[in-house]
């Protein structure tokens, strides 16, 4: 008796992989396309990295007559520690009016190069009018894909034909295949085996609209939930200032980062960041880019000697030439009337702050888009 | 009959194991550990 066939078995996995493929080819979260505000907290805690196809369905999903302004960039950006209906860019969105539509697209610990430049380079493919608006840091600016923990993204809007052609990065991500560190290389099998199996579209899907799939310690019961039923969780500014007063509270790791900052990098360190700036920002995205600068809290900065503190801000500046050095339309350092309590920490904006930045911001963006051309 | 159960029951096998490997694609793609930056 024949309890087994092997032809059968084969057959049905071929027919599984490719049914499964071509579920993934077309299957996008309803509720992340429809209810996107930012990436949360939550996307990190349960490993959501978005698709660059769930980039695209966002982008598709916005008025087509809109003037489209995608933030992007770090966890200032993003807005960390602002509760997520008082997060900055809502009040950019507000003091822009209906003519521009905001698209947040900032990550926690991200950089202006791993997320918010796919976005804005789907919206310039789609020839829509774009303003880009990143920072930088008073000591970097943009990562090496090895640095990013977002590069996933990065290489799947690359190989699926989503970025603008920019032959030195071009070339960077084809030898990505190749390279000696093996994070970047699985980083690059994996966007092309995904390229034609679409395992991450099939299975963000399921994550995002009926159950996470793995179990992790912060979120422990919950871990199974669906990510499209876990609401923001970043805190109110009355919460805290109950129960996080020492959040603004200078401790030894916040000097030791700054003076980190401060401890003058070297030519090497700045070459490496004019490379990394040519060859994974294309002419045209730096074209309608602004980058701003991220300070930090004044009483922080006030631990330094007064010394430290000029040394600060010039860096702060030389930053600002490198980069607009470049290319890039604009960067501006945002740095007159903000005072400790515009910050919940040492650099991350509270809520009022970042009304203060959007209100600097807005009238900046609008400057630019009559310079592009954008508005009548 | 037998060696047609056989036959479907093979086939199911081959379609589930494809699951099993797209979700193991997925998974092997990402941190083995959440990513978890808490501002405070």
């Amino acid at each position: 008796m024949r309890r087994f066939s092997s032809k059968a078995f084969l057959a049905g996995l071929i027919v599984g992989t490719v049914i499964l493929a071509l579920v993934g080819s077309v299957v996008r979260p309803p509720h992340l396309i429809s209810n996107f505000r930012r990436f949360t907290i939550s996307f990190n805690t349960r490993w959501f990295l978005a698709t660059a196809r769930e980039l695209k369905a966002i982008v598709d999903a916005t008025p087509r007559d809109k003037i489209v302004v995608v933030v992007g960039g770090s966890s200032v950006m993003q807005g960390a520690t602002q509760a997520g209906s008082m997060v900055w860019t809502d009040a950019l969105q507000q003091q822009l009016g209906e003519r521009y539509v905001v698209l947040n697209m900032a990550q926690r610990s991200g950089a202006s190069n791993d997320t918010g430049n796919v976005v804005a380079e789907m919206v310039l493919k789609d020839r829509r009018p774009l303003v880009y608006v990143c920072d930088a840091m008073v000591d970097h600016f943009g990562y090496l894909p090895i640095q990013s923990r977002y590069q996933p993204i990065v290489f799947d809007a690359w190989r699926r034909g989503y970025l603008i052609d920019w032959a030195p990065r071009d070339e960077a991500m084809r030898s990505a295949l190749w390279s000696e560190s093996a994070t970047l290389r699985g980083v690059a099998w994996g966007a092309l085996l995904d390229f034609a199996l679409n395992f991450k579209d099939l299975w963000n899907y399921a994550t995002f609209e009926w159950s996470g799939t793995i179990w992790n310690e912060v979120d422990r019961a919950a871990s199974f939930t669906a990510l499209r039923a876990v609401t923001d969780p970043e805190p109110t500014p009355e919460w805290i200032k109950a129960n996080m007063p020492q959040l603004r509270a200078v401790t030894p790791t916040d000097m030791s980062l700054l003076h980190r900052m401060l401890a003058a990098p070297d030519r090497a360190h700045w070459s490496g960041v004019t490379t990394t700036t040519e060859t994974y920002f294309p002419p045209p995205l730096r074209a309608v880019t602004m980058v701003l600068v991220d300070l930090n809290n004044p009483a922080f900065l006030d631990e330094l000697t007064p010394e430290e503190r000029d040394r600060f801000m010039a860096q702060a500046r030389f930053v600002q030439n490198l980069i607009e050095r470049s290319g890039f339309a604009k960067v501006a350092i945002p740095e007159t009337g903000f005072g400790s309590e515009d910050f919940n920490d040492r650099v991350h904006l509270s809520v009022q702050g970042g009304h203060k930045l959007a209100g600097i911001v807005a009238p900046q963006i609008k400057a630019m888009a009559t310079d592009l051309g954008y508005r009548p | 009959m037998k060696s047609a159960f056989a036959v479907v029951g093979s086939f199911a096998s081959g379609l589930l194991v494809a699951v099993v490997f797209s979700y193991m694609l997925y998974r092997i793609g990402l941190p083995s550990v959440p990513f978890i930056y808490v501002a405070f």
